[in-house]
């Protein structure tokens, strides 16, 4: 099995194993007045609000895998953008907005934002996906204006963006550092070894 | 009527007129032979040749010695590579073994970056001509007998890929009638091309052969040469024949 679907399968079984823990919601998620519990900012991306989101995350996560399976995406970078993109690209907003932060939809859009980079492998502007993307995230607030969802669906539209936006830009990070470093080996020969 | 394989002439006249012309374009050859029997220059006169009479950019991968020490060396037999390198006809990459294992292993590099290394300057430069000296110390760089052969795989068809015509370089234990040094190499190239350095009583008997060269024809005598201050000379008409032989 490839070893991309076996990690999104552990992750998986992860999210359905913390939805049974009793009070997971008060006990593992970033809350604003609970700051000096330290352990939430890792744990938070692990919990899931209702059955529905979970699903949500769960079906989101599998369609990622499966696209980033397909554009030969290694372990190393989805595993490592995922998981930091859960992990971080939440914490600069939940600062300045301050609310409650929970679930793996940020490190799912992280994924998206990996991918919208790989498309480019299929021949696809990367800008148009970033741009469809993006139209995608905001869709919810923009169909919420006016209403009394508004304030919650533009915080979490912003928060999936940051997502999105932390996937691509440590994706580009990651493979700038691989880059001078494979630049480095391809210089043995001819390196300054002496 | 049979279409002939395109040659690339070694620049040693009587090899080439055992060869029947060269060896074949754009495939491998194995040159193999003991310490001392004039491997590196033989590669140098591929390479010479192929840059003054034919046009041909040259790439020389040497695993064993210092750039200066080569041109010195080679300069000594009128082989100007210097100066064919300032012009960009001729490149000259690597250097003595250990220092390279000890830079590979703070890089993290491995022999498959090495080959893409060499890829890279091919296409880069242009190269037709590729020599490396030597495969037995590039094997050195492998793990085990499996990845040497895997490297040694991967060499050749990379090379061959790429368009260019390479001389891989093999040592050979002084004395053997081994065609090469792990007894494999042989199997993954187009063409082998033996040295021999028979002790005959004092003195040390040197001979040339074309043991293989698929593609073409080629002389199956061991012919006699010599290393003058012209680099080697290949005598095609003169066999060697040692009592060593007839064993």
């Amino acid at each position: 099995m490839k070893k991309i679907l076996v990690f999104s399968l552990a992750l998986i079984l992860i999210y359905v194993g913390v939805f049974f823990v009793p009070g997971r919601v008060e006990r593992l998620s970033l809350m604003p007045d609970k700051i000096t519990e330290a352990w939430r900012f890792l744990t938070y991306s692990f919990v899931h609000l209702d059955i529905m989101h979970l699903i949500e995350n769960i079906a989101g996560l599998t369609l990622i895998a499966l696209i980033a399976v397909e554009l030969r995406i290694a372990l190393g970078d989805f595993s490592s953008v995922y998981l930091s993109s859960g992990f971080l690209s939440v914490i600069p907003l939940w600062f300045m907005m301050s609310f409650t932060a929970l679930g793996a939809s940020n490190a799912i859009f992280g994924g998206f934002g990996l991918i919208s980079q790989e498309t480019r492998k299929f021949g696809v502007k990367v800008w148009i996906i970033i741009l469809i993307a993006t139209l995608l995230i905001f869709m919810k607030s923009f169909f919420a204006i006016g209403t009394g969802e508004f304030s919650s669906a533009i915080k979490q539209s912003l928060s999936h963006f940051f997502g999105f936006m932390f996937g691509i830009c440590f994706f580009f990070l990651i493979s700038k550092i691989r880059s001078i470093s494979m630049n480095k080996k391809r210089s043995v020969l001819r390196g300054d070894y002496r | 009527m049979k279409k002939s394989s395109k040659k690339s002439p070694t620049g040693i006249k009587g090899l080439d007129k055992m060869l029947m012309g060269g060896v074949v374009s754009g495939r491998n050859t194995l040159v193999s032979g003991p310490c001392g029997s004039g491997k590196s220059t033989f590669a140098a006169h591929f390479l010479h040749s192929g840059i003054k009479d034919h046009g041909e950019k040259g790439m020389y991968v040497t695993l064993e010695e210092t750039k200066e020490k080569f041109y010195n060396d080679m300069a000594e037999f009128g082989m100007d590579l210097k100066a064919a390198e300032k012009k960009g006809d001729f490149v000259l990459v690597g250097g003595p073994i250990a220092s390279l294992h000890g830079y590979m292993e703070k890089v993290n590099a491995n022999v498959k970056n090495l080959i893409e290394e060499i890829e890279e300057v091919v296409k880069e430069k242009g190269v037709k001509r590729v020599v490396i000296d030597s495969i037995n110390l590039l094997s050195m760089l492998s793990k085990d007998d499996d990845e040497n052969r895997k490297t040694l795989a991967m060499i050749a068809n990379s090379l061959s890929a790429l368009g260019c015509t390479s001389l891989l370089i093999s040592e050979t234990k002084e004395g053997s009638m081994d065609l090469s040094r792990y007894g494999m190499e042989e199997f993954v190239v187009d063409g082998v091309i033996v040295l021999y350095l028979i002790r005959e009583g004092s003195k040390f008997i040197s001979g040339v052969t074309v043991r293989k060269m698929r593609g073409s024809n080629h002389d199956k005598e061991i012919r006699y040469y010599q290393i003058t201050n012209k680099g080697i000379v290949v005598y095609p008409q003169e066999s060697v024949f040692t009592n060593k032989m007839m064993e």
